[in-house]
């Protein structure tokens, strides 16, 4: 029987990422772009406390930038860019491990 | 972008393209007992694949798939007696079912109007390896020779893309 081995090379830096969303779509030469992120609340540049000599607890009065209770923020550090058949073959194998953890839930 | 980022899309890219890796269920030799996590993968593992497949140029085309819309297109102008032999119209519910169809299928086969008002879509090896679907408003027929054996049965449409798939592993 013909065999056939494949060897996987890893960048000195590979290190899997957790990500909880994507962004991107078709480019202009028809490929796919996968940009991923992880999404969390942001996070002050400084806060301004106020201290009463009365209370235990240090009060926030302040903080940089003013907006930070409307905004979020999205961490980029990777993204891919594949043609259609591959978006395809990655599509279809992602699906089916779905499809297996979805049967593995429902028999819990 | 740096290098370094460079680099890492690069890599994402050819892992992207050859395979995507999960947790290599060996690695539980080590303990005395399964975790939840590492049972799944074992259970995964047994039917799954732990990589996508080697490139084949036949399966998912996307030229293919343009050609058999166009195909489609110039299927909804067909008036009656298209062929010269009293050939149907072609109902829009057929075409919009084929239509659907042919975009989760992984292999693209050739399709044709039939004078029943009908869609053949065929998918051929050899004499001994081929598949006729035929797609009607109410029912999906199928006729498979496998090895020389003939198959002929009703289908729904989630058990096509199996039909022409099993011609090409």
């Amino acid at each position: 029987m013909n065999k056939l081995k494949c060897k996987y090379i890893f960048n000195e830096q590979y290190n899997p990422k957790y990500i909880n969303g994507a962004h991107g779509g078709i480019t202009p030469q028809g490929e796919i772009v996968i940009n991923f992120y992880l999404e969390r609340n942001a996070l002050p540049n400084s806060q301004t406390f106020q201290v009463d000599e009365n209370k235990t607890a240090p009060t926030e009065i302040a903080s940089e930038p003013s907006d930070l209770n409307n905004s979020f923020v999205r961490v980029i550090e990777n993204g891919v860019i594949m043609n259609y058949k591959s978006a395809k073959e990655i599509h279809k194998w992602l699906g089916s491990h779905l499809e297996r953890l979805e049967e593995l839930t429902e028999s819990k | 972008m740096n290098n370094t980022t460079s680099s890492i899309i690069t890599s994402t890219v050819m892992a992207a393209s050859f395979g995507f890796m999960i947790n290599n269920a060996s690695d539980s030799k080590n303990h005395s007992t399964l975790t939840e996590a590492e049972h799944h993968t074992v259970l995964a593992k047994k039917t799954l694949s732990s990589s996508t497949r080697f490139n084949d140029s036949e399966r998912f085309s996307l030229e293919q798939l343009k050609i058999n819309k166009r195909k489609l297109q110039a299927i909804k102008n067909l008036e009656e007696n298209w062929n010269g032999y009293n050939g149907e119209i072609i109902d829009k519910s057929v075409i919009s079912k084929v239509e659907t169809l042919i975009s989760s299928l992984d292999y693209q086969p050739q399709i044709f109007p039939t004078g029943r008002g009908s869609i053949q879509l065929d998918a051929y090896l050899n004499e001994n390896n081929l598949v006729e679907i035929e797609i009607s408003p109410e029912i999906n027929f199928v006729y498979q020779v496998k090895n020389g054996k003939e198959i002929e049965k009703e289908v729904s449409l989630s058990e096509i893309n199996d039909f022409i798939s099993e011609l090409y592993i």
